[in-house]
């Protein structure tokens, strides 16, 4: 028997350590429903994770035709058997009783429900009047980062060339877009450089802004097994908080939220004074060292010290373990991606990557992660603000490629300028001219900065409103029309995770009620509107997933993101496989994308976000090599003052995703952060009169939240609130009925000129204590929020969370 | 020939740029983007002030008050509808930008025939900021004025 484990007091398990080189050992996790066995299984499905973006690979287990738990796959490249606690447990919100099982209509004021054909009708009768009236510019869609490659391709097949909108993005702006939009500002093009194969070599391992510990908990076991073997790596950590990585860490940089690139520029520059870099391989493929050169030559450590609140020494000890690393990797997050200057500070980790030369080989590789499970293909299928395939709008042979494939006259597709990215679309929204929004698998009334405003926005009567997810979620409850949609375990589908692994979902049980495929539900949408190609065939000619994956591979065929050789039966034969097929690393020769015909985007200015255009890009880059970008530091937006002396950051927790709709509905992970909180430093505390578990209220410009205070090891100066709890599980319904608790209620709408991502973790914040508490702050001791008083109790899931953790397979199953 | 008198009328007029974006930050803070970008841009036009104070015979912060000028020819279309200053305050922010990159040129020009190199070091740092600042605005009007020009807003 197997050993078990609460994983929710343990959430990366059992230790397998293992030395440089040598492949990452099997274990496997598995939890299955109380009372049943592995014998009692009728059949295992392969899946891969849907609460977070490292793609680790699972088999759903089915008994009588219902979902009773899940197991890791012991052979997959990303996970080798291993299973974050949100997938283990996480699978139980699919039979949660408040599942939306019939669709609903707005009658009266009220949604009441109805069939599926009213509904539709409802909405395709919208559609018309509005591009009848007002043109396809009326026309507004929110998507998610959580539905499937092949929903994404259709819905923008049907955005931009049925109907000729460029207002079509995700809320993978929220989480992934600096990522993309780095990506594309080095290399010219997105796609992932490394893999997370990386890990296994790396001598040193550097983490900016990512709490690889919380956001992607396989990984981070990943890391503790390299941590706990012989020549472990050596890690950098850059976040204002503590935690696992801050403690695993050689060096720990705390700096002032809103100076990464500050940061980046000191670090670069002592990189560069004390010659740790690769002149031959600057001079072979890279343009622009001598602009960074000049852009970093007066960020001294000192200089830095003062701008970022962080030691002159420790710069130094940051700069020496990443200049004398021999396989550096990178990592890089929501730390950087959403706060000021968000791209130009991600830019600056590629540049440390192309300065040393460590690039597309073993260890030396960086990871410009996302945060949610398929954000990879929002960015990939032209559902996030960009073409399919990385194909760049302001490139005509671009569309007019597009429009061969998709085969209707280019001129139907909009490319006047870049797709409109989704806090734009809640503006045109707000003014009117957006005036139907389809809402697809996210919850904008809690996820979106400045939350008082979204509600406004999102029930203006102007604006008619779809919202198609699982549950009623504080969105769903202010739309026009609520569509019932199936999720992971209901329906087949693939999805990419942040090193280009390819996963193949399959369909393990039936949807509730009358709950419908996100594919379908778009499929028949463009029946109904009789969407055709120039030749009177039908636009969207796949009916199934498979056929609409198959329409994907010839989209994507001969772009980077080439899926031609990652058919259904690959995928189901090998388990997880990367894009293009069979290639671990990109640009393993020092040859890029970034070609002025092939690349995907010709550069943004890093201060102001605009489009440098084509002979710009031309004149600096003719000849596909890598692009050193650079920029000034400049102060952010709104710093703290006499009225809001903190500054106020904005993440998430291990146990919960996005807007808790499902991990809320998974007891052990409810149970493990019920309620919100606000971190706040020991001086911070001191100084205010505030003690661990008091409620405080924290103020901005935009509004109040009520939280209980956790004093942690955080920066002096800086709070932080978890940003998961909203208003469907309170009275309120959608909105505050009490006291507010969601975060984006302060939050400021401000985001990244260049990649459009909004900058939660920004703003200036007041924090006062409004009343004594009961006890320590609900908030898991577990990792970034572990308090530093010691009598309060650690966080544990008991009897209900515990795991099975078998040490005794190889990979392919056969036992040791 | 003294520099002096087109120093000054550039020291007033990175003045009155920098003057200019802040008002079009404060006319438009519902467009969030425009907003905070313009103040950052506002600031590059302040350092450029204070660079040419050195040269320009005045103090910092010593400056005619000019007005934003007048840009040619009168906006009619744009004026008219009150959704359409955005589009009219982003053209007007450009024109501005751009008669100050002419005159960083002009400046230039005859910074290199009078051999001042340290006025042509000066221009060559800021007429590139400077030509930013017209991208940037230009960059706001291909965006949105497809939208802005042609759906009308709802109630």
């Amino acid at each position: 028997m197997a050993p078990s484990r609460d994983r929710i007091a343990e959430p990366w398990g059992a230790r397998t350590p293992y030395r440089p080189g040598e492949p990452w050992p099997v274990r496997v996790d598995s939890f299955l429903a109380d009372g049943v066995q592995p014998a009692d299984v009728d059949r295992w499905v392969p899946a891969a994770s849907l609460l977070h973006s490292n793609g680790d690979a699972m088999d759903i287990a089915v008994r009588d035709g219902r979902i009773v738990g899940v197991r890791g796959r012991a052979g997959d490249r990303v996970n080798r058997g291993r299973l974050g606690p949100k997938d283990l447990y996480g699978w139980q919100a699919n039979s949660s009783r408040d599942r939306l099982t019939e669709p609903l209509v707005r009658v009266g004021g009220k949604l009441v429900p109805t069939d599926w054909d009213t509904a539709m009708s409802r909405i395709v009768e919208r559609t018309r009047e509005l591009l009848d009236v007002h043109g396809p510019g009326a026309l507004g869609f929110y998507t998610s980062g959580q539905l499937f490659l092949e929903e994404y391709y259709t819905l923008g097949v049907i955005a931009h060339a049925g109907l000729g909108t460029p207002h079509l993005d995700g809320n993978t702006r929220l989480c992934t877009a600096t990522a993309a939009a780095a990506l594309k500002e080095s290399f010219g093009c997105d796609g992932q450089p490394g893999s997370y194969t990386d890990i296994d070599h790396a001598d040193v391992i550097a983490l900016f802004g990512h709490n690889m510990a919380e956001t992607q908990t396989v990984l981070w076991s990943r890391v503790l097994d390299r941590l706990a073997g012989t020549d472990p790596p050596r890690l950098l950590c850059v976040d204002p908080r503590t935690g696992p990585v801050s403690r695993s860490a050689a060096v720990h940089l705390a700096p002032r939220p809103g100076t990464n690139l500050a940061l980046m520029n000191g670090l670069l520059h002592e990189v560069i004074a004390h010659g740790w870099i690769d002149r031959d391989y600057l001079h072979a493929h890279t343009v622009g060292f001598d602009d960074l050169r000049a852009a970093v030559a007066s960020s001294t450590p000192e200089v830095t010290e003062t701008v970022c609140g962080v030691p002159a020494e420790d710069v130094r000890r940051a700069a020496r373990l990443v200049g004398g690393a021999r396989r550096l990797l990178s990592t890089v997050l929501q730390g950087f991606y959403q706060s000021h200057q968000a791209t130009a500070a991600a830019v600056q980790v590629n540049n440390l990557h192309l300065l040393r030369g460590m690039l597309g080989r073993p260890g030396c590789g960086v990871l410009q992660m996302n945060g949610q499970p398929t954000a990879e293909n929002t960015r990939e299928c032209g559902a996030n603000g960009d073409l399919p395939g990385f194909r760049n709008w302001a490139n005509p042979t671009h569309i007019a490629d597009l429009a061969r494939i998709w085969n209707v006259p280019p001129e139907r597709i909009p490319h006047h300028g870049p797709p409109t990215h989704a806090l734009q679309m809640m503006r045109y929204a707000e003014q009117g001219s957006i005036r139907m929004l389809w809402i697809s698998g996210t919850n904008p009334a809690v996820s979106l900065p400045e939350s008082a405003r979204v509600r406004a926005v999102l029930a203006r009567p102007g604006l008619f409103t779809v919202v198609q997810d699982l549950y009623l979620t504080e969105t769903a409850h202010l739309a026009d029309v609520v569509l019932p949609a199936a999720t992971w375990g209901e329906k087949t589908g693939t999805f990419t995770n942040a090193d280009r692994t390819v996963h193949l979902c399959e369909k393990a049980v039936e949807p509730p009620g009358q709950a419908r495929p996100d594919l379908d539900i778009f499929l028949d949408y463009a029946t109904r509107l009789d969407l055709r190609d120039r030749d009177g065939g039908p636009l969207v000619a796949w009916r199934d997933p498979e056929s609409a994956y198959r329409a994907w591979q010839r989209c994507s065929e001969g772009r980077p993101c080439d899926y031609s050789g990652l058919d259904h039966a690959v995928l189901r034969e090998r388990g997880g496989v990367q894009w293009p097929l069979d290639t671990e690393r990109l640009y393993t020769d020092g040859r890029f994308f970034s070609d002025p015909d092939t690349c995907e985007s010709f550069g943004r200015d890093l201060v102001t976000g605009t489009p440098l255009g084509e002979t710009a890009y031309r004149a600096l880059n003719p000849s596909g090599r890598a692009i050193i970008r650079s920029a000034a530091y400049a102060p952010p937006h709104e710093p703290p003052d006499d009225e809001y002396p903190l500054r106020l950051i904005t993440g998430r927790t291990l146990y919960h995703f996005h807007t808790r709709t499902k991990t809320a509905r998974a007891p052990q992970l409810q149970a493990a952060a019920k309620e919100v909180w606000v971190e706040l430093s020991a001086a911070d505390a001191r100084r205010l009169g505030i003690a661990e578990g008091d409620m405080t209220e924290v103020a901005t410009a935009r509004g109040t939240v009520r939280a209980a205070a956790r004093v942690t090891g955080i920066r002096e100066g800086v709070i932080f609130l978890p940003f998961h709890y909203g208003y469907w599980d309170t009275p309120g319904g959608d909105h505050p009925g009490g006291a507010p608790r969601a975060a984006n209620e302060l939050t400021p709408t401000d985001w990244d000129p260049v990649s459009k991502q909004p900058l939660f973790k920004s703003g200036a914040a007041r924090l006062v204590r409004v009343a004594p508490g009961a006890g320590p702050a609900a908030a898991p001791t577990t990792a970034a929020s572990a308090p530093l008083a010691r009598e309060v109790p650690p966080t544990e899931g008991g009897r209900a969370a515990l795991v099975t953790e078998d040490l005794s397979l190889r990979p392919g199953g056969s036992v040791r | 020939m003294s520099l002096e008198p087109l120093l000054r009328a550039l020291h007033d007029a990175e003045h009155a740029l920098a003057q200019h974006f802040e008002d079009v930050a404060a006319e438009h803070r519902a467009e969030h983007e425009v907003h905070h970008v313009a103040r950052d841009l506002a600031r590059w036009s302040l350092r450029h002030a204070e660079a040419l104070a050195v040269f320009s015979g005045r103090g910092v912060g010593e400056h005619a008050v000019r007005r934003v000028p007048a840009d040619g020819y009168p906006h009619a279309v744009l004026r008219r509808e009150r959704r359409l200053c955005l589009l009219n305050d982003l053209r007007q922010v450009h024109l501005h930008a751009t008669a100050v990159a002419v005159d960083w040129e002009m400046l230039s020009q005859a910074a290199q025939a009078l051999r001042r190199p340290e006025l042509q070091r000066l221009a060559a740092d800021c007429r590139p900021e400077t030509l930013r600042q017209t991208a940037w605005a230009q960059g706001q009007l291909t965006v949105l004025s497809p939208q802005l020009l042609t759906v009308a807003p709802g109630g």
